[in-house]
């Protein structure tokens, strides 16, 4: 559980802070959103300050110490992680392109690995929320530690994914 | 078992540490490739006239729908490729959009395509807002593609070949005299 806790954590403060810290970030994430021709016009700029404030939301229940914060911390990550896996879906079965700003600047064109992972993600917050609700609460702190260092690293990875799965492209783009 | 919990904190360390740093090598190289792809761009004279636009779709600054198809719809277009990282682009903004203003036909017929980090981009293209079709988009982006173009500035003029689809009819714009075009 507390391994679960810090993935999806890593991964929400990781996504937070490309779209807010990073200078630009914010703006560039507006036109990803309205490149993926998802959300009309008049929503763009309400929709984005949600998404940040979810992700938000999430990275603060999860960081509480406590039971409920952490199902009401899962439960949202789980809520926000669909969302985007639809939004992606309708984007790519539109057949926009654009560069996923999940976690801040990127090249990387949207592409079903986003679904995958978003769906994983999801997954594991699910797991997270039940193993809350249903485990008793962590035994040997040591076990935590090890399971919350697991967790940091697995969430760090998620977050770069696109520069790992880029490494094993050809690099030149394919001439036309 | 103090010595082996040590060891094992130590050789996790090592590994944390290790992947800090291939994740930071991972994001150089791709800035590099990236630079790479930029300066093996093929320069724009290499466009010949007659070559054809491929398909696109994408949404201009102002949020209007840009496609292959709808290119051409008011006649003749010139097209800009700028780059706010190009010091030439930088030189020649004022002048194009004199240029651009000039036009019979405003700014249905000039489309100025801004290849950049979106934040700097979208700062240089203000400018253009006024006498052009602006989209702002990334290296490689669906307009680059769509084009072939790679190298800045590019400035070309299009046209509907004989069965309507738009075409290059001229890589070689200057942009000191105001041409009329032909509607």
């Amino acid at each position: 559980m507390t391994g679960l806790k810090c993935l999806v954590g890593v991964v929400f403060l990781l996504a937070l802070c490309g779209k807010t810290v990073v200078r630009g970030g914010f703006g560039g994430f507006e036109r990803s959103l309205r490149e993926l021709r998802v959300v009309p016009r008049a929503y763009l700029r309400p929709v984005a300050v949600l998404v940040v404030a979810g992700e938000a939301g999430v990275v603060l229940a999860l960081a509480v110490p406590g039971r409920a914060t952490a199902v009401v911390g899962f439960g949202l990550a789980t809520a926000l992680l669909l969302v985007f896996t639809t939004g992606i879906a309708r984007g790519l079965r539109r057949g926009s392109r654009t560069p996923c700003r999940c976690f801040g600047a990127s090249t990387t064109p949207l592409g079903p690995h986003h679904l995958l992972r978003n769906l994983l993600l999801a997954v594991l917050a699910v797991l997270g929320a039940t193993t809350t609700v249903v485990a008793a609460p962590d035994g040997h702190p040591a076990g935590a530690l090890v399971a919350a260092a697991a967790g940091l690293v697995l969430g760090a990875l998620a977050a770069t994914l696109d520069e790992l799965l880029a490494l094993f492209q050809p690099m030149t783009p394919q001439r036309r | 078992m103090p010595f082996l919990t040590a060891a094992v904190v130590l050789v996790g360390a090592l590994g944390a540490l290790n992947l800090v740093l291939v994740l930071g090598v991972v994001k150089r190289l791709r800035e590099h490739s990236a630079l790479l792809a930029v300066r093996r761009g093929a320069p724009s004279a290499d466009l010949e006239v007659g070559t054809r636009i491929g398909e696109f779709e994408t949404v201009t600054e102002a949020a209007e729908p840009l496609t292959r198809a709808s290119l051409t719809e008011a006649g003749d277009l010139l097209v800009a490729f700028l780059s706010p990282g190009c010091a030439p682009c930088v030189e020649k903004l004022p002048g194009f959009v004199a240029h651009a203003r000039s036009l019979p036909g405003g700014r249905r017929r000039v489309l100025a395509v801004v290849v950049g980090e979106p934040g700097e981009a979208a700062a240089f293209a203000a400018p253009l807002g006024p006498v052009a079709q602006v989209v702002v988009e990334e290296p490689n982006g669906a307009l680059s593609r769509a084009f072939g173009v790679h190298s800045y500035p590019t400035l070309l003029r299009i046209g509907p070949d004989a069965e309507g689809r738009p075409v290059v009819t001229s890589n070689a714009v200057d942009l000191t005299r105001p041409t009329a075009m032909a509607v």
